[in-house]
């Protein structure tokens, strides 16, 4: 009840009759909602049986019925886990109402960046800052278009999307660079079996969580996607707040870029070509809301699970890498139209 | 209750809150033209006024949203800057816009606090900011039962709230952190029969801890029960100030449309 002075209160009849047509769409809204909208409620939990399901489906489609085998999984787990890493940022860009499409070229570009101060001869830690700088500089390029200039987010990262990949192929001349053989251990290595990409995914994304849970900042950016007005109202500082995620975003997107380059043992120009495109879906499949204010890392982690799973298990099966990218483009497009009937029925 | 709610005020009382010959125009429109209002300690004062009056224009003015192109604004009598709302919540205004201030993801107990967290203390606290949600929950819990709000758990979203829940969880708000003002731009306007009347009672009970309210609504008999003056905007003026005891709504609606201009204040 609302506020209310006298709880027995009497039912009011006039008020009741009045209500009644309102009252029979609500009810069949609430019909819709217990029904098909309980999966759509909890979205990881209808992720989660996307994965199990196409586990098992690739099992039996792959030749060597080698999908569900522990080391096909860690291999496919590292395969994405800088996506996943990326997608950490990316989703908390999203959950303030804004997108970051610039973070495939920054996969390339932080890696390159490494890969070159290292082939120069200068130290890892070096190679380590160069690339994790450019990440923080592309974020806060990124930002500021948004905040300060005040462009739609869409448009400004897609334009960052192209400067970044454009100094990327300029920087490299096209060329593939190498880190030095030791580097590779990195992305390569592993603790108690489990690879190191993987780890620090996982640590990542459970260091985010309590960030976002537990801290004002944390919290004050689902509260920017969900009324960046009110926000602005009661003094937070939108502008700040948005800021930070586009700056975390491109860090977390060099953290990606970095580990991809070394556990490739190279970097090219192209390296994270179209990931932006799997950082997004991976957090709109794991329940991230395009609209702002929704969603967990956790869901987005197995929302790029999904994403691994579907490129990793096609091809296995040997299908060809252009059905890949068509199948992975309509989980994207079901998964975005599954967020707004959430957000209708939400509504409703 | 009839006329005139909560506290009446001492005639000679100063003003707790005033605007003095404020003016604000929005490009060609001029949404204010050399406004007066005058809120005494502990009264509940009606704004109304036909829509683009300029009521929403005058309360962001007096709770820093805007800032007035002429005139000052004064809180016990000192003139005061309030260059943001920050700064009015500084001041101990609170106010309750007209779009529900509420954010729909965050709980009940979050969106009391949001932007004035608690966090908690001792050596970690100091390392890291951590907001003490325990805190929080049990202030909100205190503060909405003893505005006899039942509103469930405070630790469920605001979106699963109805209209009515939402609307008093931002006059809540307003009331647990406003020390002296609380300003409501048409707290009622988008509630049914019944959820208003509850918004009623607790204006009711805002008035009753001392808080001094500006009150804007179109439903004339809530302004009525609710109010003790009754200030009246006509086009970006003021058309005239009239105690509710002493007049009636035919009067308020003439003041209101041009009908009846008044010469005196
Ligand atoms: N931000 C704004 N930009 C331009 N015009 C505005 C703005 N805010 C209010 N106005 C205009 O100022 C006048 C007064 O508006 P408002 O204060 O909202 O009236 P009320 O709340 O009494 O309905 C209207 O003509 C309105 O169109
Ligand atoms: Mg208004």
């Amino acid at each position: 009840m609302t506020p209310s002075g006298s709880a027995s209160e009497p039912e009011d009849a006039p008020l009741e009759s009045e209500d009644a047509p309102g009252r029979e769409v609500s009810r069949f809204r609430r019909v819709l909602k217990l029904s098909g909208a309980g999966l759509l409620a909890v979205p990881w939990i209808g992720v989660l049986i996307g994965i199990v399901v196409l586990g098992v489906l690739f099992n039996s489609t792959s030749p060597c019925h080698c999908f569900m085998t522990s080391s096909n999984l860690l291999t496919t787990a590292q395969e994405f886990s800088y996506v996943g890493i990326a997608a950490l940022g990316g989703a908390m860009v999203i959950m303030t109402k804004g997108i970051d499409l610039s973070v495939g070229s920054n996969i390339s570009l932080s890696g390159l960046l490494a890969a070159a101060v290292m082939a120069d001869g200068h130290g890892t830690a070096l190679a380590l800052l160069a690339g994790l700088g450019v990440g923080i500089g592309v974020g806060l390029v990124n930002g500021f278009l948004v905040t300060v200039v005040g462009m739609q987010p869409f448009i400004a990262t897609l334009g960052m999307l192209s400067v970044v990949g454009g100094a990327a192929v300029a920087y490299s001349q096209g060329f593939t660079l190498y880190p030095p053989q030791s580097f590779d251990s990195l992305g390569q290595g592993t603790i108690l079996g489990v690879p190191n990409p993987v780890v620090v995914m996982i640590g990542l994304a459970i260091a985010l969580t309590l960030f976002l849970r537990y801290t004002p900042l944390g919290r004050h950016i689902y509260a920017v996607g969900g009324n960046e007005d009110a926000c602005r109202l009661l003094g937070i500082r939108v502008r700040r707040v948005k800021m930070f995620t586009y700056a975390l975003a491109g860090l977390l997107g060099s953290v990606g870029g970095i580990l991809l380059m070394s556990f490739l043992g190279s970097a090219n120009p192209s390296q994270g070509l179209g990931d932006e495109l799997n950082v997004i879906a991976a957090a709109v499949i794991g329940g991230v809301s395009l609209f702002g204010g929704q969603g967990t890392l956790f869901g987005t982690l197995l929302g790029a699970t999904l994403v691994g799973e579907i490129s990793d298990g096609l091809t296995l099966a040997q299908v060809p890498g252009y059905w890949t990218e068509m199948i992975v483009g309509c989980v994207i497009l079901t998964a975005i139209g599954v967020d707004q009937l959430r957000r209708r029925l939400r509504r409703g | 209750m009839g006329g005139g709610g909560g506290l009446m005020p001492a005639a000679t009382a100063s003003p707790v809150l005033e605007a003095r010959g404020v003016s604000k125009a929005f490009g060609h429109v001029q949404a204010l033209s050399k406004v007066d209002l005058d809120l005494l300690p502990g009264e509940v004062l009606g704004l109304v006024g036909d829509n683009g009056a300029g009521k929403s224009t005058l309360i962001k003015i007096l709770s820093g949203v805007l800032q007035p192109d002429v005139g000052e604004v004064l809180i016990d009598g000192r003139r005061v800057h309030m260059g943001s709302p920050v700064a009015a919540q500084a001041l101990g205004i609170e106010t309750v816009y007209q779009d529900l201030a509420v954010v729909p993801m965050l709980d009940v107990a979050e969106n009391l606090f949001l932007g004035r967290e608690e966090r908690i203390g001792g050596r970690f606290g100091r390392l890291l900011p951590i907001v003490n949600r325990r805190s929080m929950q049990r202030q909100a819990r205190e503060q909405l039962n003893s505005l006899n709000i039942g509103l469930g758990s405070v630790r469920q979203k605001v979106e699963t709230l109805s209209g009515g829940q939402r609307q008093a969880v931002a006059v809540s708000r307003a009331v647990v952190f406003g020390r002296h003002i609380v300003i409501l731009d048409e707290p009622t306007a988008a509630l049914g029969v019944r959820e208003s009347k509850a918004m009623q009672e607790l204006i009711q009970a805002i008035n009753g801890r001392g808080l001094s309210v500006v009150l804007i609504s179109h439903n004339m008999p809530q302004v009525f029960e609710l109010t003790t003056r009754i200030l009246i905007l006509r086009a970006g003026q003021r058309a005239g100030v009239v105690r509710t005891a002493e007049t009636n709504m035919e009067q308020v609606v003439r003041l209101m449309t041009g009908a009846e201009i008044q010469t005196a204040a």
